[in-house]
């Protein structure tokens, strides 16, 4: 019992569980569309893009927070914008986009003689996030939560059926809008938890598990939810005791969590099948 | 406000901001005048007319790439026209929504996103609800007489992802009938269906017909068309001929 409690009794231990839980949370609601829309390259493409931001605000002395939101919703805005035009497909779009803006933020940051914070951003570092940090991340978890909780049913209708949603007049390329925008917020959050290389796991990997288990997008996203704040107290709790960095600690306990859940959904299926034969 | 949709005579639309307009009720259920329309400035359709009386089952046909599609959309109001005009009930597409129900190909919905058919058919009701509002009392009941008369009530719990090829499009009837559609614009629906299934389809259409509905059914999948409906629109390249064919 002291070894899982021992740990969430240091003040900076237990910040980083509140913010791990936070940004589960938003990543497990917006994970279900991410999934199902199958915008997980999109996510990615997101937390890659908000390198330059970061890269900017680090050198003015701006909040890393605010240059990733920045970079996060401007990508946001220009990737919905070129995949509503169809000029480009939106796959090659996303990675010109992506690869263009990671490239910059790379060479911003090689100009500032630093490469400390370049680790960081890459790999996060949710020891490090402070109070302040943790209102503006409770903040996009709130926000979040209000945003799907009150365009549920138009946000669901326009992911299958975007040809009744614009019949009806609602306009899917704005729902779609909407979405990115909040998955820029949830990214430029994750990114401080388990860094950008990993911030796609936390919108995928839950919502993925979800899948497995239920066939009901709401059910769904209550089981992702809960998958995410199980791996992020068990992820920081293997990270404190085995020493190993927690965003990767807390993605690694999700996939086990997805790899045990497949392996109990196949058993079943084997299972009742041999039932069926007999 | 929900009270008010009923006896207020212009109420708001739910999605759209405009104002809902009463309908003409001696105008045809669809009226198309010279219609032109396309995608990226090409046209796809070029000036059609035709017209059709509440109540009437009637066929666009042609071969694919013909314009089919485009003349629904425009009905529906998911394409402006380019020039020509469009009116359900005498009025503009858009301006009463929930009169007018267009039925996708099933193969433009992802079957795969996990709704149950129940909350698939729930969305013919938005229409009526609107921004911020959950489905009522109401029309839970609505949607569940419709799965009933449907014989869809066996399958209400289900995931839409397990639904045979006549399944959807019987939830894709339930949706607009859930919706209160006067006028449905049907694309395709007979594609991919065996002749059992889609003998059923065309009982369900009778059906529809025999409650004062009108269809506009896009297919390309009968032989002799007149035979089985009351108004033929024939599309060839984006130009129509016109074969009025009493029923």
């Amino acid at each position: 019992m002291t070894w899982v409690l021992e740990p969430f009794a240091l003040p900076f231990m237990q910040t980083a569980l509140a913010a791990a839980v936070l940004v589960g949370l938003s990543a497990a609601l917006l994970g279900g569309y991410v999934v199902h829309r199958r915008m997980a390259f999109i996510g990615d493409a997101l937390a890659h893009t908000t390198l330059p931001g970061v890269a900017v605000a680090y050198l003015s002395g701006v909040s890393l927070s605010v240059g990733a939101t920045a970079a996060g919703v401007f990508t946001a805005v220009l990737i919905g914008w070129l995949s509503r035009r169809q000029a480009l497909r939106e796959d090659t779009a996303i990675g010109i986009v992506f690869t263009g803006m990671f490239a910059t933020g790379v060479v911003i940051l090689s100009r500032s003689g630093t490469t400390r914070n370049l680790t960081d951003v890459l790999l996060g570092n949710v020891l490090a996030v402070t109070p302040g940090d943790l209102w503006l991340i409770g903040g996009v978890t709130v926000a979040i939560a209000a945003a799907l909780l009150l365009l549920h049913k138009e946000l669901e209708l326009a992911s299958y059926d975007p040809t009744h949603a614009a019949a009806i007049g609602v306009n899917p390329d704005r729902l779609r809008f909407v979405l990115l925008v909040l998955l820029a917020l949830t990214v430029v959050t994750a990114i401080q938890v388990v860094g950008l290389i990993l911030t796609t796991a936390l919108l995928v990997t839950p919502a993925a598990t979800a899948a497995l288990v239920t066939r009901r997008f709401a059910r769904a996203t209550a089981v992702a939810a809960g998958v995410s704040v199980f791996s992020s107290f068990v992820g920081l709790l293997l990270s404190y005791h085995l020493r190993v960095p927690s965003g990767a600690a807390i993605v690694l306990t999700a996939v086990a969590a997805f790899a045990a859940c497949s392996a109990i959904v196949a058993i079943r299926r084997a299972t009742s099948a041999v039932a069926a034969s007999r | 406000m929900i009270a008010a949709f009923h006896t207020h005579p212009n109420p708001p639309l739910p999605y759209g901001g405009r104002r809902h307009t009463a309908p003409d009720l001696f105008a045809a259920a669809l009226a198309v005048d010279g219609l032109s329309a396309g995608y990226d400035r090409r046209p796809a359709v070029r000036d059609i007319s035709f017209e059709l009386p509440e109540g009437c089952f009637a066929a666009l046909v042609g071969p694919n790439g013909a314009g089919k599609s485009t003349v629904l959309k425009a009905a529906a109001g998911l394409l402006r026209p380019t020039s020509g005009t469009v009116r359900a009930f005498g009025l503009p597409p858009g301006a009463c929504h929930h009169r007018t129900a267009y039925l996708p190909q099933r193969g433009d919905i992802d079957w795969r996103f996990p709704v149950t058919v129940e909350r698939m058919v729930m969305g013919g009701r938005f229409v009526h609800l609107g921004w911020l509002k959950w489905p009522r009392r109401q029309d839970r009941a609505v949607v569940g007489r419709t799965l009933d008369r449907l014989g869809l009530t066996g399958v209400a719990e289900r995931p839409i992802a397990e639904l045979s090829g006549g399944q959807q499009q019987r939830v894709l009837v339930a949706r607009a009938m859930a919706q209160g559609a006067d006028l449905l614009l049907l694309d395709e629906p007979f594609n991919n269906l065996d002749a059992e299934t889609r003998a059923d389809l065309m009982t369900l259409f009778a059906e529809l017909r025999a409650a004062n509905k009108t269809l506009l059914v896009a297919t390309h999948d009968f032989d002799r068309p007149a035979d089985h409906f009351d108004f033929v629109v024939r599309l060839r390249d984006g130009c129509h001929e016109p074969e009025a064919v009493p029923s």
